[in-house]
């Protein structure tokens, strides 16, 4: 797996500095001065980062596999930054030393193709913006994903636009074919994820067989193929972007854990908890309403570590969900190699699968340690959050350093039970964890 | 673990490009005057 990801990361970098080397090699025109050029560079740079993004957020399998789309996309967001930070000094470095090349800002009276960057610059720039602070700018998440792809699709096309315009380095017969080459790339990669993959997806719909509630204001919704296999295979824990009563291609979709075990394919359940917003409908969804997946994805689960002796989860609120795809799997496949799960809940009466976990605890060498933000008066068990004591209390102190370990919940929960794992001698590497917040 | 390398990995292609804009702004003759855009 190892070789695979240095691979996909040589493939990222080639990608990245191809536009560079371009610029770099064959004839170029003269030098203007040392901060022009700088200012022309870092443009090429941020462009080429920019149109990685398409190919980081393709979704595409094999090249996902190695790392799980889940960092891919943390990935994205830190990469979005440098490359906005790039084009900002691009023109910073304009604006501050050649104001008089940069002209009138009046997209009337200025040249098409420097409004063209600017334009590209403000839409890069709301892009990153509405997804840094989507939530202090309490933005939909389906309202902020259309806006995103929007926003980075003309944001690049106008970008194209201003560089063909400019012409200054692309304009060399040698260079114009390659510039041309890279930009067909990009568009194809766009065409493949907003037109190529919606339309699979429509072709292979889904239908929802069951919508039944849960503890802690979730909902486990339950879908079958409809005409066709459906998915062959998936590793417990894994996740998938669910569109529901909308068109695969309206970008409507949102990503959720599965809950089901893949022994019970080709039905695949999702346990979803409202949070206010789209999350708040999955109760009204009826059975027999078309469903549409993509995925599934990510690499949180048992199964990339069949050789662990022994497994450690450490989950906060729906982030039950993924273990609970794992447990279930470890139960159906006989697997008794002992867990630990400990499983921080706001109140009891909020505790998503409480019972479940029980009848599972029965089949599993599972000891189950529920910690209760808000305890009922007659409770023995562990209170608080989830700490470092309460890990060194239940987990064997010969056997723990070689566990495996799965952290999902809310990222300070995370954060902490990572910190206190460390403190009681679990090795960092020993530790998995799936990044929720995607935006 | 995942985390930290994504960061890592994001800083080093950060300074990996800036280093060829540099290389760039460094090595490329000059000859055209100040200012003009194209």
């Amino acid at each position: 797996m190892a070789w695979r990801a240095a691979l996909w990361v040589g493939i990222y970098l080639a990608l990245v500095v191809a536009p560079l080397v371009v610029l770099l090699i064959g004839p170029m025109p003269p030098g203007v001065g040392f901060w022009w050029d700088l200012s022309m560079a870092f443009g090429f740079s941020g462009i080429a980062m920019i149109g990685v993004q398409f190919a980081l957020t393709a979704r595409f399998k094999r090249a996902s596999a190695p790392f799980g789309l889940d960092v891919i996309y943390l990935f994205h967001r830190h990469l979005a930054i440098i490359a906005l930070l790039l084009i900002l000094a691009h023109f910073a470095i304009l604006w501050f030393g050649y104001q008089d090349a940069l002209g009138t800002i009046d997209p009337r009276e200025a040249r098409w193709e420097l409004t063209m960057g600017r334009v590209a610059l403000v839409m890069f720039a709301l892009a990153v913006v509405t997804s840094l602070w989507r939530k202090r700018l309490r933005l939909e998440y389906g309202l902020w994903r259309f806006s995103h792809v929007v926003l980075a699709t003309l944001g690049f096309a106008a970008a194209v636009s201003h560089i063909v315009g400019v012409g200054t380095y692309t304009d060399a017969p040698g260079k114009r074919s390659l510039w041309l080459a890279i930009t067909l790339f990009w568009i194809l990669l766009v065409v493949w994820v907003r037109v190529a993959k919606p339309w699979t997806q429509l072709r292979r719909p889904y239908r929802i067989a069951e919508v039944r509630p849960e503890r802690g204001k979730a909902w486990t919704l339950a879908i079958e193929p409809d005409g066709h296999p459906g998915v062959r295979r998936f590793m417990p824990g894994q996740f998938a972007w669910l569109t529901l009563r909308s068109s695969p291609f309206r970008l409507r979709e949102h990503p959720f854990s599965i809950s089901s075990a893949p022994e019970t394919l080709p039905r695949l359940e999702f346990t979803i908890k409202e949070l206010g917003d789209f999350t708040s409908t999955i109760g009204e969804m009826k059975p027999g309403e078309p469903a549409y997946l993509d995925g599934p994805y990510g690499v949180f689960s048992i199964d990339r570590h069949r050789r662990a002796p022994g497994f450690g989860f450490v989950v906060g609120g729906v982030g039950i969900t993924p273990v609970m795809s794992m447990l279930h799997a470890m139960a159906e496949r006989g697997d008794r190699r002992p867990a630990w799960l400990f499983y921080g809940s706001p109140a009891w009466e909020d505790a998503i699968f409480r019972e479940e976990l029980d009848r599972l605890s029965g089949a599993l060498d599972l000891k189950l340690v529920h910690v209760l933000e808000r305890p009922p008066e007659d409770w023995a068990g562990e209170t608080g959050f989830l700490t470092q004591e309460i890990l060194d209390r239940h987990l064997p102190k010969d056997e723990r350093a070689d566990l495996r370990y799965f952290l999902c919940g809310p990222p300070p929960m995370v954060e902490a039970a990572e910190a206190g794992l460390r403190a009681i001698g679990v090795p960092l590497d020993r530790l998995e964890t799936e990044i929720f917040d995607l935006a | 673990m995942r985390r930290r390398r994504a960061l890592m990995l994001a800083i080093f292609t950060g300074v990996l490009v800036a280093l060829l804009a540099l290389g760039f702004a460094l090595l490329h003759p000059p000859g055209a005057p100040v200012g003009a855009p194209a």
